[in-house]
């Protein structure tokens, strides 16, 4: 029986301040999928907190069939795309058709170029901008180094769709960062 | 560079696989604008966000959970109370069969010279541990330890 195993088995036997030792662990895991999926910066606490307390509930039942973080990841992805169902319509239909052209046109706007003179800055806005599964597959690939198969279990989508994905959302962002560099050029 | 879509996707999984392993594209290896431009995204992407969670967060999480079982706990005692107390006149009837006393009425006449001190008891015993698990349990909880 490993660490983790122990850990979980402690907790299920209703010691409590072995939740915390977990909680402890996974916070950075959760900080990351909630604040890279909820737009509201002051509903991302409420919503890792929501996280850990459905992880509290739901642990009696976890059977070891995946790592313990894969399957916080995916409560944790869960609960705030339900939160952000409620918070925004948009996210209910989940991508929006043609969305790809939006993102083009929204990132030719002279503006925004302005505005993110700083190209991490400018990044970053646009990484906000991409739809919901594209940004957590390049959190949960570039800042929790998952591999296509746990990202697959964490947001349910096949291990083909994770990789198209992660592909065009970098395409995407290279473009944008390569729009950003020729504007800085002719400034 | 103009590049058709498997280009670049061999470009990422090039990047992806040098990132992966820790290495950084040697001089030799090509460095045009593309490589440089998902570089610096690749970079970028694993940089920690500077957002962050309170100081006790852990703590909170947990004093919620005991919270949330505290209410559980008291509403499973206020149930298993009124169970008690519906099941009481059945005691009764039990007692009266077993001590054969066949005058329902006797025996109601004989709890009357009771009722008052026993329905104080009831009482004070409900409210002493509603109080407990109201004000004494809950409080324990929300103290940070």
């Amino acid at each position: 029986m490993n660490d983790e195993e122990v850990l979980v088995r402690r907790i299920v036997q209703g010691d409590v301040r072995a939740y915390q030792t977990l909680v402890e662990r996974y916070q950075r895991l959760v900080l990351h999928m909630v604040g890279r999926i909820v737009r509201q910066p002051e509903d991302v606490e409420d919503v890792c907190q929501e996280v850990f307390i459905k992880v509290y509930k739901h642990l009696p039942d976890f059977q070891f069939g995946s790592k313990l973080s894969t399957w916080i990841a995916s409560i944790a992805y869960r609960t705030a795309i339900n939160h952000g169902k409620k918070m925004n319509r948009e996210l209910a239909s989940g991508f929006p058709e043609h969305w790809e052209g939006q993102y083009d046109s929204g990132l030719a706007n002279p503006e925004e170029m302005l505005i993110h003179q700083d190209w991490k800055a400018f990044l970053h806005a646009q990484i906000d901008k991409l739809p919901v599964h594209y940004r957590t597959i390049l959190t949960l690939y570039h800042l929790e180094e998952l591999s296509y198969e746990e990202i697959g279990e964490v947001t349910s989508l096949p291990e083909g769709t994770v990789k198209n994905y992660l592909f065009r959302a970098r395409k995407l962002l290279k473009e944008a960062l390569q729009r950003h560099k020729n504007s800085e050029q002719w400034r | 560079m103009a590049m058709n879509e498997s280009n670049d996707d061999e470009l990422q999984e090039w990047l992806d696989a040098l990132n992966r392993s820790g290495r950084k594209p040697a001089e030799a290896e090509p460095q045009d604008e593309a490589v440089r431009l998902y570089q610096q995204l690749f970079e970028e992407l694993s940089v920690e966000p500077s957002l962050g969670l309170s100081y006790g967060f852990s703590a909170s999480v947990v004093r919620q959970i005991q919270l949330k079982e505290a209410r559980r706990q008291e509403r499973q005692a206020l149930v298993w109370m009124g169970l008690c107390l519906l099941l009481l006149p059945l005691a009764v009837l039990g007692m009266q069969a077993v001590y054969r006393v066949d005058d329902l009425i006797a025996t109601f006449r004989a709890l009357d010279v009771i009722k008052f001190p026993a329905l104080f008891v009831i009482v004070l015993l409900s409210l002493i541990q509603w109080a407990d698990r109201r004000f004494v349990r809950r409080k324990m909880i929300s103290k940070p330890s």
